[in-house]
């Protein structure tokens, strides 16, 4: 009953924060990526921007933002499915 | 901090005298709200406190500073905290207090600098798409929308790229970051505030729209803007020690914290004051600035006391 009834309600804004919390964790990354040397997207865009490489900078912004985007419709998505009496026109 | 208010200790003695356990819980309750406010009320002079030095330190940096912050003595290289170096030397033996001090004038330029480009872009923005509706409002929100979709730090990396490091770039990138939440806000207040009737008899008597959106809708939209401001101040100064970490702001030999903590970085087992310096003031000041943006808030809606 607490499964069907209470965890359902309850997760609606918890999903929104995680869907947001998304995009800061990516912009995170970039710092932690930096600290500990780890070869992710973060890392790669620090080092393009001061190689000036500014191809290599859009194309990273870009899948950044495009990850961003995605988790967000994924978000907007999960509402439909956590609550069916959400229904997108 | 919280737990040493009066207000703790006479709630609890009261508790058990209340003969039913549905009574109890009102009193538990309140006791919680007394003991936050209580918090509240200490933290925000500490908060006006911090935000007040941090602008004296960065006004009087020349006087206050006791050396010169780029000047190196390697004799002194990586110096315990003393009473001549109160912070400590780095690994070109400069004072760590004073580049800290120097620091400070960074960290307010951008933190207050990015946010007052981004009130005011974001502000004609908003009151623009608010006010004109229409195809100008979905085009403006539209941009606004494209800029929000980047995770802020990511953005201003990119801009920081394309303007060049060092200060000015710092500042104007994370202007732009900043931007669309007030552009929103604006956009929401303005539309609030046009459906009330004096915007009505103001445009009955035949106002123009320039100046009822001036005079009339401007003035009444500014409350959750100065909020929004206050808070915003804050983390534009984390923005930047993050983005002077990464080395986009200002340039060696001259000093910020983001920067000192990243040149520190290498030597945190030998010397860890160089980062603790710079990595406690700046904490400090956030925190500090965080209250005041609170208090502000509460000051303002008191609906949103929590």
């Amino acid at each position: 009953m607490v499964r069907r009834h209470a965890l359902r309600n309850a997760l609606i804004p918890v999903v929104t924060v995680l869907g947001l919390q998304l995009g800061t964790l990516v912009g995170g990354a970039v710092i932690t990526e930096y600290v500990f040397a780890l070869p992710g997207v973060g890392r790669l865009v620090v080092d393009a921007v001061f190689a000036r490489d500014y191809p290599l900078v859009q194309g990273v912004v870009l899948l950044i933002a495009a990850g961003f985007i995605v988790s967000n419709l994924a978000v907007d998505l999960l509402y439909g499915w956590i609550d069916p009496r959400i229904r997108h026109r | 901090m919280a737990g040493s208010t009066p207000g703790s200790g006479i709630a609890s003695v009261a508790a058990p005298t209340l003969a039913g356990a549905a009574a109890a819980r009102p009193l538990r309750e309140r006791r919680w709200r007394t003991l936050r406010r209580a918090a509240r009320a200490r933290l925000a002079p500490f908060g006006a406190a911090v935000m007040l030095l941090a602008i004296a330190v960065a006004l009087l940096a020349p006087a206050l500073s006791p050396h010169d912050p780029l000047k190196q003595n390697l004799n002194r290289a990586l110096a315990r905290p003393d009473w001549t170096h109160p912070m400590g030397t780095d690994n070109a033996g400069r004072d760590v207090l004073s580049r800290v001090i120097w620091g400070t004038r960074v960290s307010l330029v951008a933190g207050f600098g990015s946010v007052a480009i981004a009130v005011l872009s974001g502000g004609l923005l908003g009151l623009l798409a608010g006010y004109a509706g229409g195809r100008v409002d979905g085009l403006v929100m539209r941009v606004m929308d494209a800029v929000l979709s980047f995770p802020p730090l990511v953005l201003a990396l990119a801009l920081g790229a394309v303007l060049g490091a060092g200060l000015t770039g710092v500042v104007i990138a994370l202007g732009v970051v900043y931007t669309p939440t007030f552009a929103r806000l604006m956009r929401g207040q303005v539309l609030a505030i046009t459906a009330r009737e004096y915007v009505d008899a103001a445009r009955a008597l035949g106002v123009p729209g320039w100046r009822i959106a001036w005079s009339h809708v401007l003035p009444n939209a500014t409350a959750p803007i100065v909020v929004q401001a206050s808070l915003s101040v804050a983390f534009a100064i984390l923005a930047e020690a993050s983005l002077s970490f990464l080395g986009l702001g200002v340039q060696p030999p001259a000093a910020s914290w983001g920067s000192m903590i990243n040149a520190g970085r290498g030597y945190l087992q030998q010397a860890p004051w160089i980062v603790f310096g710079p990595g406690a003031t700046l904490f400090v000041t956030v925190v500090g600035l965080n209250f005041v943006g609170d208090a502000i808030r509460d000051a303002l809606d008191p609906r949103l006391r929590v």
